[in-house]
């Protein structure tokens, strides 16, 4: 299973925020505000922000 | 100077996602938000959320950017608003301003975009490697 499944498995639909340059996840839910502020609590200055898709849907310019 | 990233491999797909930080320059709040590259995209398309955090107030801005995809019949709508991006790799970095339509209507499914006008044109090449698993951005 790749990162990102592993991303949507978990975090399907929720924000995550990451540490820069790694695929470390500090903080997670459904409002990208509150995830951002949580991750800069933990210590993270400028967290990575990330919608997780629900799911894999193969991409052909469609949203 | 060349920033160089690995695709992202999901299934028997990879794609091109990047981390690009975004500051507001109006009160310099800044964030690093993971984004998709896609030249078919005629412009950034991020999601209005992003807008919240960043401190902008989507409900002052008049205009309205109608986008669509593929699909007959279609029609999304985001409001458009200039900010600094900027992409960084193993201590280098390239910022510029940068017109980003924040848009509510990104589906679940989808992923925010780097597109043509506000990303692409503002590199001399950007080049797709999926054979070797890379992309990398150039500016001379």
């Amino acid at each position: 299973m790749t990162i990102m499944q592993k991303l949507i498995k978990k975090f399907g639909g929720k924000w995550i925020a990451l540490k820069p340059n790694t695929e470390s996840v500090v903080a997670s839910g459904g409002n990208a505000q509150k995830v951002y502020k949580e991750a800069q609590k933990k210590g993270v200055k400028i967290p990575t922000l990330f919608k997780v898709p629900t799911k894999y849907v193969p991409y052909i310019g469609q949203f | 100077m060349q920033f160089k990233y690995p695709l992202s491999e999901i299934r028997h797909d990879k794609i091109p996602l990047l981390d690009v930080r975004i500051t507001n320059k109006d009160n310099g709040i800044a964030i690093n938000y993971r984004a998709m590259l896609d030249s078919g995209a005629f412009a950034n398309i991020f999601h209005s959320e992003i807008a919240s955090v960043l401190g902008i107030d989507l409900s002052k801005i008049k205009e309205t950017q109608p986008f669509g995809g593929i699909k007959e019949g279609k029609q999304m709508t985001g409001k458009p608003y200039v900010i600094e991006l900027m992409v960084m790799e193993k201590g280098k970095s390239y910022k510029f301003d940068s017109v980003v339509i924040f848009s509510d209507e990104i589906s679940n499914t989808g992923i925010a975009l780097l597109g043509r006008i506000g990303f692409f044109d503002r590199f001399d090449e950007v080049c797709f490697n999926y054979k070797n698993n890379k992309f990398y951005l150039q500016k001379d």
